[in-house]
């Protein structure tokens, strides 16, 4: 049977490792949703041509591609319900949103102190926000609702489903802000030296003390001293940059970086840093120094990836837009696609659960009507943990 | 000489299929109804094989020409015409300096010419079936060229533009934008043309020599605004066009007057020709114009009818004292007149020909010239439909405030800029003959309604309604993402060929100037796709290859 | 002609690393004394491997002609806010804040160190800003190069006069809410000095009672006392003469190693600073408005310098300085000897630093940082024609 299926089937890169597994998925009750188009990225750069998707559980049990003879042999058996949605269609993984403020009003800071790294985004995520629902159409099925950048520690990030009230809303990283925002002029830090200083004193503070002594604070940021909890700051001018890979260092942390506007000035100490980046969205109002940022990345080999923010409405389709004007500017189809999948998943240490369409992971499903990174592409559908959220007619 | 019957060159003019049209070689002139290539035309309308012959002969022996094939090629219609998107493999787009010439389909005969007749260009991109070729792209509201200190163009962008400024190559060479408009405005209220600027890689930048589209602002975004006050500035609007018709009737005046004028001067200067002055004699003067006679309390009448209206107004008791002040006046002036007569010197000659002096004609005087206003005689050139209107303007009310105004004042063309909430007044705009240019300005602001992905929701309901679109960026290389918003427009509903023509020739008459030269443009696939880069550049006869560029 | 240009530069940026590099013909300034001519210049493996008349000229040298030049050793400025943002970079948090670092808010890449480059600036003291009592430690950093840091912690910053108080109020909820942090002491110059007195004497207790993990010395603190320990130097800025006096003063009262900054009217108090022995960092002399309402004059220098004051010359952060050699120049106007004046831009200034092992003069093992001037460096006409940093051309090379 598999066999058949290998002489039958295009499969491109990885997609033969798919198959091997597929066989043993195969005896389980007939209450799959089975799911065709015309193609799917089961990750970027590898796709299936004919696409055959086994969803059951909320999970992903199988991704092949059909053989062109008989198209209704596969998976029939054990799915119940089949959605075809023709030859054009092509499905993508769910968009992954590494840093968003949405559906939180500007909440998400608690600026009378700087320092508040005991504080949870996930105590302030409302999963019944209309902004998640808005979102969720655009293609994002996960998300990480962060604290905002007004803080020099402003809390726990959370992953979260939107679309789902149920869903998870677990801790992530760390949030970190070295930005203008998190420098009040009317507390401490006022300046980007005293936010060095002020995060030395804390750092200082925690050396010898047991952990059954220290504070939610110390605790959290004992989590990620050393390399632990991975941080994300936000950084935007060279200096800026430049203090946050200090840190970085200083205290040994799993570093991602946030916005790095100029960090074409300062590309080698980034890639000498090893750090990923976390790019703000693209749109029509874009500068030319974030226009060229992605292209520069690329090219040096630093790993990116686009976020949300506060997913203002642009009046175009959110991370779609950042990565068509990707492809646009240069960057091949498939690292833009990682940009928005896998790129964030790992980021967000999520990428054995999102990201992609292997099989096991959850089946959050993008359904296109043509190449997700062609603007004229529409969502036909989003499918979220095997249901269908949103549907637009074709 | 030495004939051949199928010169390698010539074989490209071979219909691919034999189901081509028979004879279908027609040359069309831009911008009426394109015959969709490789279709047959109606026998009624085929010309004669001979002229094709001809007619292809000539095109092929001019080398001014440039004939350009790729999969798939564009063609823009004029306004409200069907814009078409045809297929390369059976036709060619001719293209020289001044716009697009034509679509040729091939014809099925093979032609017969000599080797070196054949002088036109040729580039050939269809073994590129993606390839896309078509006239360059249009920024509708640019900032290219627009110094950083200039803060606004209240006075018009002509004469205020950097147009040294560098760094546009990237944006012509990635995105086939070939021109850009750069608006002039900034204040509420009317400010001078924009300006088109021509973007050639190896010429640099050139602006148009014609104003483009005057600007007028209703409302600025960043300021706090009412009902009341947008109202206001509809109000002055009005008032400012209907200065202008007011101007436009005394300048017409003025020209008849003028008129009369010369006709006057002519038989002045016939009749001195004729008749040289001798000496000591003069010119007969012209007709003194009636005197000033002062107003109120000093003016003197001058006949007892005159003095009794005059009267009339004064109140009754008065009456008696001012009749006799008045007759007092008028017998003194009579006086003062009659003893000037008496001094003035007896001319001489008076009595040699008293009859033809009678006969001679007076020196004409010249009519007075209304006085010359610029801001009107830039608002008669839209009245006069020689430029259009361009107003920013993004409340549903004052967008149909607007159409109101160019019906009533018959104005050809208006184009509004921004309109956010146009989607709410497509009907008024599409009987205004209204032209909306999308910017980012059109996104969502407080108090107003918008649509899902608005700038491009905005966009294709209005192009569903029949009213043409246009995009602008309202930046500078920002602009290189035009054609991916017109894409998304694409999405919501918009055909393609429409999209494509929001990019280019609906742009351009937005600008106010209907036929300019944006070059020709081989994208690598269509510009909508994000995939695109641009392989070719061809601007008036230089041909500009990119390679390497992917 | 670009490209060749930035080939000449990189295949000479790949010879500095490996190659060793012979200047010779140029008339040469060590660091002290005049300049000299016949002396050869080894540099190799970024350090100065020989200088001195025939010499042996290792094999495979790369001979760099510079027959008619002029070389000093790079120049050193040690006052300055180079990369920073403003030479206003305070914490303004708190008056005293000894422990905040200049380098946490240096951006490398900032177009003023490639300035200072062009005027043969190759090493600079980089200090926070005025607005605090003690605004924070300062950093030695090469303006160029790869490793930049030369010494970290190589000061502490402290103000003295009008301006800590400055941007302080003293009207609760006058203008701000009434929880402004700038609702505090100082707000004069008394207020600045009792400040200044009340961290010290708060460190000296915290050292000298002891008490325990418990009452750790804070970061400030530890700072501070090793102020009072003559380990760390006091950068004090005064300009006028009451302050230059306060200074003294002070350094007296707490046995504190103090480096006077500024100093605009030391020409009033020209006695105490002799008798105190301290050295200082003036500001431009070019400069004709003095900072906190002092007023400058041109012949500071030259008083100073004859009295036997170690001085060196700054551009103390001043956004109206010249270029160094130009500040150099003006001193010369105002009667300093020329000597004097080239010492007071190199080696000085690097042992007032602490860095003279490595930078400020031309010597056997010391760092490669070596200008090449097109004249004497204070003829106005002087241009530096090649700079290198630790041996390593770092300016396109020019005529």
């Amino acid at each position: 049977m598999v066999s058949r299926r290998i002489a039958f089937g295009l499969v491109v890169g990885g997609a033969l490792a798919l198959l091997a597994q597929s066989a043993t998925a195969q005896n389980a009750a007939p209450n799959g949703l089975l799911i065709r188009a015309g193609k799917a990225w089961v990750a970027p750069g590898q796709a299936l041509v004919r696409a055959s998707l086994l969803v059951k559980n909320g999970k992903i049990v199988d991704a092949v591609a059909r053989p062109t003879n008989d198209a209704k042999e596969t998976f029939l058996d054990q799915a119940d319900s089949v959605r075809d949605f023709g030859k054009n269609a092509v499905l993508t993984a769910g968009f992954v949103d590494v840093h968003t403020h949405a559906g939180s009003d500007g909440e998400l800071a608690e600026p009378v102190e700087s320092f508040t790294p005991e504080l949870r985004a996930s105590r302030a995520y409302d999963a019944w926000a209309s902004a998640w629902k808005r979102i969720t159409a655009r293609g994002v099925t996960s998300a990480v609702l962060a604290p905002d950048d007004r803080n020099l520690a402003g809390g726990i990030a959370a992953f979260v489903d939107p679309g789902l009230a149920a869903g998870s809303d677990a801790d992530n990283y760390f949030k970190m802000s070295l930005t203008g925002a998190a420098l009040n002029r009317e507390r401490r830090p006022t300046s980007l030296m005293g936010a060095a200083d002020y995060l030395r004193e804390r750092a200082t503070e925690l050396q010898n003390l047991a952990p059954a002594k220290m504070t939610p604070a110390q605790r959290a940021l004992a989590a990620v001293i050393g390399g632990g909890q991975s941080v994300g700051i936000a950084c935007s001018t060279v200096r800026e940059i430049h203090a946050a890979l200090d840190a970085t260092t200083t205290y040994q942390l799993r570093t991602f970086l946030i916005h790095a506007d100029e960090a074409e000035e300062c590309l080698a100490r980034i890639v000498g840093a090893k750090v990923p980046v976390v790019l703000r969205p693209l749109g029509l109002q874009s500068s030319r120094k974030q226009l060229r940022l992605p292209g520069v990345l690329q090219k040096a080999g630093v790993a990116f990836a686009f976020a949300g923010e506060n997913d203002q409405d642009s009046g175009l389709p959110g991370l779609q837009t950042s990565l068509a004007i990707a492809v646009r500017q240069g960057i091949t189809a498939a690292d833009a696609l990682a940009s928005v999948t896998t790129r964030p998943a790992q980021i967000a240490g999520q990428s054995e659960r999102v990201g992609t369409l292997f099989t096991g992971r959850d089946a959050d499903i993008l359904v296109w009507s043509g190449e997700p990174w062609d603007l004229r592409s529409r969502l036909l559908a989003v499918i979220r943990n095997g249901t269908i959220l949103h549907e637009n007619k074709q | 000489m030495n004939r051949l019957l199928l010169n390698p060159l010539l074989a490209l003019f071979l219909p691919i299929a034999s189901t081509a049209a028979q004879g279908a070689f027609k040359p069309d002139k831009l911008p009426e109804t394109w015959p969709e290539a490789g279709k047959t035309k109606k026998a009624a309308k085929k010309p004669g094989a001979t002229k094709d012959t001809a007619a292809l002969r000539k095109l092929l022996g001019d080398a001014s020409v440039t004939l350009v094939r790729a999969g798939k090629l564009f063609l823009p219609g004029k306004l409200g015409k069907t814009p078409r998107i045809v297929d390369g493999k059976k036709s060619w787009l001719a293209y020289r300096a001044g716009g697009v010439v034509g679509l040729f389909a091939a014809p099925d005969q093979p032609l017969e010419i000599a080797a070196n007749e054949v002088k036109a260009k040729m580039l050939d991109f269809s073994d590129k079936p993606d390839s896309f070729a078509g006239p360059g792209l249009c920024d509708a509201d640019s900032r290219w060229f627009v110094a950083s200190d200039a803060g606004d163009l209240s006075v018009g962008a002509k004469g205020q533009l950097e147009i040294w400024q560098e760094g546009w190559k990237d944006l012509v060479l990635k995105s086939g934008i070939t021109t850009v408009f750069v608006p002039a405005g900034g204040a509420v209220g009317t400010s001078g043309p924009g300006v088109l600027v021509k973007l050639d890689p190896e010429k640099g930048a050139t602006q148009l020599g014609r104003p483009g589209a005057s600007y007028y602002q209703l409302e600025r975004l960043a300021t706090r605004s009412t009902n009341l006050t947008r109202g206001a500035v509809v109000k002055s609007l009005r008032k400012a066009l209907e200065g202008a018709k007011n101007y436009k009737k005394a300048d017409e005046k003025w020209k008849k007057d003028f008129e009369a004028y010369q006709k006057k001067r002519k038989d002045f200067l016939a009749h001195y020709k004729k008749n040289p002055l001798k000496a000591g004699e003069e010119v007969k003067a012209a007709p003194a114009r009636p005197t000033r006679r002062g107003r109120g309390r000093g003016r003197i009448p001058r006949t007892k009818e005159e003095l009794e209206k005059m009267l009339e107004r004064v109140p009754p008791a008065m009456r008696d004292r001012i009749r006799k002040q008045m007759e007092a006046r008028m017998k003194a002036a009579a006086d003062k007149a009659k003893a000037d007569a008496a001094k003035a010197p007896k001319k001489t000659g008076d009595k040699a020909k008293p009859d033809d002096k009678k006969k001679a004609p007076p020196r004409p005087k010249y009519p007075k010239k209304p006085k010359h206003d610029r801001t009107k005689e830039a608002l008669l050139r839209i009245l006069d439909g020689k430029t259009v209107l361009r107003i920013e303007a993004h409340r549903a009310a004052e967008i149909k405030a607007v159409t109101k105004l160019a019906l009533e004042f018959k104005l050809p063309r208006i184009v509004l800029v921004g309109a956010t909430e146009a989607f709410k007044a497509a009907d008024e705009l599409r009987k205004a003959g209204a032209l909306v240019v999308i910017t980012p300005q059109t996104l969502p602001r407080q108090g107003m309604d918008t649509l899902e992905e608005h700038f491009a929701a905005n966009a294709a309901k209005l192009a569903a309604a029949g009213v043409p679109v246009a995009f602008g960026s309202r930046g500078k290389e920002q602009g290189a993402m035009l054609s991916l918003y017109a894409a998304r427009s694409v999405a919501h509903g918009m055909p393609e060929a429409q999209a494509l023509q929001a990019l280019t020739q609906n742009a351009i008459d937005a600008a106010g100037t209907s036929k300019v030269d944006t070059g020709m443009v081989v994208f690598s696939a269509n510009p909508l796709s994000p995939t695109a880069h641009v392989l070719c550049l061809i601007r008036g006869s230089q041909v500009v290859r990119l390679q390497g560029d992917k | 002609m670009r490209i060749a240009l930035a080939l000449l530069l990189l295949s000479s940026a790949l010879a500095a690393q490996g190659d060793t590099l012979v200047l010779r013909g140029a008339r040469v300034f060590t660091g002290q004394g005049d300049f000299q001519k016949g002396l050869v210049v080894i540099v190799k493996d970024g350090k100065i491997a020989a200088i001195g008349r025939d010499i042996p000229v290792p094999q495979g040298a790369k001979e760099v002609d510079c027959k008619d030049k002029w070389i000093t050793p790079g120049f050193v400025d040690a006052m300055t806010a180079l990369g920073l943002t403003s030479m206003n970079e305070n914490e303004e948090s708190n008056e005293v804040t000894p422990q905040v670092r200049a380098i946490n808010a240096i951006d490398p890449e900032a177009q003023n160190f490639k300035r200072a480059v062009a005027g043969g600036v190759t090493t600079a003291y980089i200090m926070p800003g005025q607005m605090n009592v003690f605004g924070g430690l300062g950093v030695v950093y090469k303006t160029a190069g790869k490793s930049r840091v030369v010494r970290e912690d190589a000061g502490v910053r402290m103000t003295l006069g009008q301006m800590p108080g400055s941007g302080n109020r003293s009207f609760r909820g006058f203008g701000g809410s009434p929880t402004s942090i700038y609702y505090r002491r100082p707000n004069n110059r008394m207020g600045t000095i009792w400040e200044v007195r009340r961290a010290f004497y708060d460190a000296m207790d915290v050292r000298e009672t002891n008490l325990g993990p418990q009452l750790e010395p804070t970061a400030a603190q530890r700072v501070l006392i090793s102020a009072l320990d003559r380990k760390m130097k006091v950068r004090t800025t005064a300009r006028h003469g009451q302050d230059i006096r306060t200074a003294l003063r002070l350094a007296e009262e707490f046995g504190i190693a103090v480096i006077l900054d500024d100093a605009t009217e030391a020409y009033k108090t020209l006695d105490y600073v002799v008798a105190a022995g301290v050295p200082v960092v003036a500001g431009p002399p070019s400069v004709q408005a003095g900072f906190d309402g002092s007023t400058p004059h041109l012949d500071t220098l030259a008083l100073l310098a004859r009295a036997g004051v170690e001085v060196a010359i700054s551009t103390a952060q001043r956004p109206d300085a010249l270029p160094l050699v130009r500040e150099a120049g003006f001193a010369v106007r105002g009667g300093m000897d020329r000597a004097a004046a080239l010492a007071a831009v190199t080696s000085v200034p690097a042992k007032i630093l602490g860095v003279d092992a490595r930078v400020g003069s031309l010597d056997k093992g010391k760092d490669a940082d070596i200008v090449l001037w097109s004249r004497h460096p204070l003829s106005p006409y002087s241009r530096a024609v090649r700079v290198w940093v630790d041996g390593v051309p770092v300016t396109k090379p020019s005529r």
